[in-house]
């Protein structure tokens, strides 16, 4: 059994279809025999600057989106304070968006920190690939399960 | 006919190519044929509006709940997804395949790799509201391709789309990595 430690953020928006799918995810993989906690992520995470000590007793740091919250974990990885295995999924918005500025700062920060990267549109691994994630990951979107 | 389209209203999703067939389709008629609807919201609403004034046939709803997104799917007859980039895998894309509607989808990025023409999907350029406007005619006209675009694509969703079946497989990738990691010693606790 894998001890995950989900970061989600927007939990509970209902507007936010990322977190909708995140949510379905982690009810999947405790199906399928997995520990996962969900760790809700909001700005006001951005600080509190030991909350990676809470990732202590897991095997993966999971990341929903490359976004604010991916960016925030990466500096931690970056430092040596998060060892464990930190994998992000995207879902497209985070790493397609390369005239936004805010984004583009955000993959900065991630990408040397992600050991995988999974993605759920096959177009962007060449996306990935070509913004410098090296270990890019496909899989179909599972959005059938929240329609 | 009810014909749909459902998504943010940006250039990613081009729904101006939506009004603009709506409107070829609509023209000089008394009683239009079909109505048209456009459910969600953007930087384009404003545009969608514009073009569609007049045009009583054709709804611009803004954004609306995801059940109403469900019950808008479950009375349309032809769903349109419309990137001039990528359409794989929008949720309303897989939607609309869930509910065994007739799709008409731009031919872009993926979409040709995963859906063949005229089997789950009619394929159509990108950016051309006369191709997207003789499209909803031919399937408006053909019962028959309606419900087998609608069943295979369904039967495409049942087969690849399952969370249980992803789940499984983001289980295996980070059960490798981890593997990989102990493997290489550098696996330790915070």
């Amino acid at each position: 059994m894998m001890r995950i430690a989900f970061v989600v953020a927007r939990v509970g928006e209902e507007r936010n279809v990322i977190q909708r799918l995140s949510m379905v995810l982690a009810n999947e993989l405790r199906k399928q025999g997995e520990s996962v906690d969900i760790f809700p992520f909001n700005r006001k995470k951005i600080f509190s600057l030991f909350s990676y000590r809470k990732f202590r007793n897991y095997d993966c740091v999971l990341i929903s989106n490359v976004g604010l919250q991916c960016a925030y974990f990466s500096i931690f990885k970056r430092l040596g304070l998060i060892k464990k295995l930190f994998v992000a999924i995207s879902f497209g918005s985070d790493i397609r968006a390369t005239r936004s500025k805010l984004i583009n700062l955000f993959n900065r920060f991630s990408r040397p920190a992600i050991d995988l990267l999974i993605v759920v549109n096959p177009d962007l691994v060449a996306v990935a690939k070509s913004r410098g994630y090296k270990n890019v990951q496909y899989v179909h979107s599972w959005a059938s399960a929240i329609t | 006919m009810n014909i749909l389209f459902a998504g943010r209203l940006v250039d990613f999703k081009d729904p101006v190519t939506f009004v603009k067939a709506a409107r070829l389709l609509s023209q000089n008629m008394i009683e239009p044929a079909h109505q048209f609807v456009i459910a969600g919201d953007g930087e384009l609403l404003e545009e969608c509006r514009k073009l569609a004034f007049g045009y009583k046939n054709i709804s611009i709803l803004g954004w609306v709940k995801p059940e109403k997104v469900d019950e808008l799917m479950i009375h349309a007859d032809i769903f349109c997804q419309l990137s001039p980039y990528e359409n794989l895998w929008a949720s309303t894309l897989i939607s609309a395949m869930k509910h065994k509607k007739a799709i008409i989808c731009t031919n872009v990025g993926y979409t040709g790799t995963y859906l063949t023409h005229k089997r789950h999907a009619f394929l159509i350029p990108p950016n051309n509201h006369v191709a997207l406007a003789e499209a909803i005619d031919i399937l408006a006209n053909d019962n028959k391709m309606r419900r087998m675009l609608g069943e295979n694509a369904y039967a495409f969703v049942q087969e690849n789309l399952s969370v249980e079946k992803i789940a499984n497989q983001i289980r295996q990738l980070l059960f490798q990595s981890l593997q990989a990691r102990q493997g290489s010693g550098i696996d330790r606790r915070v």
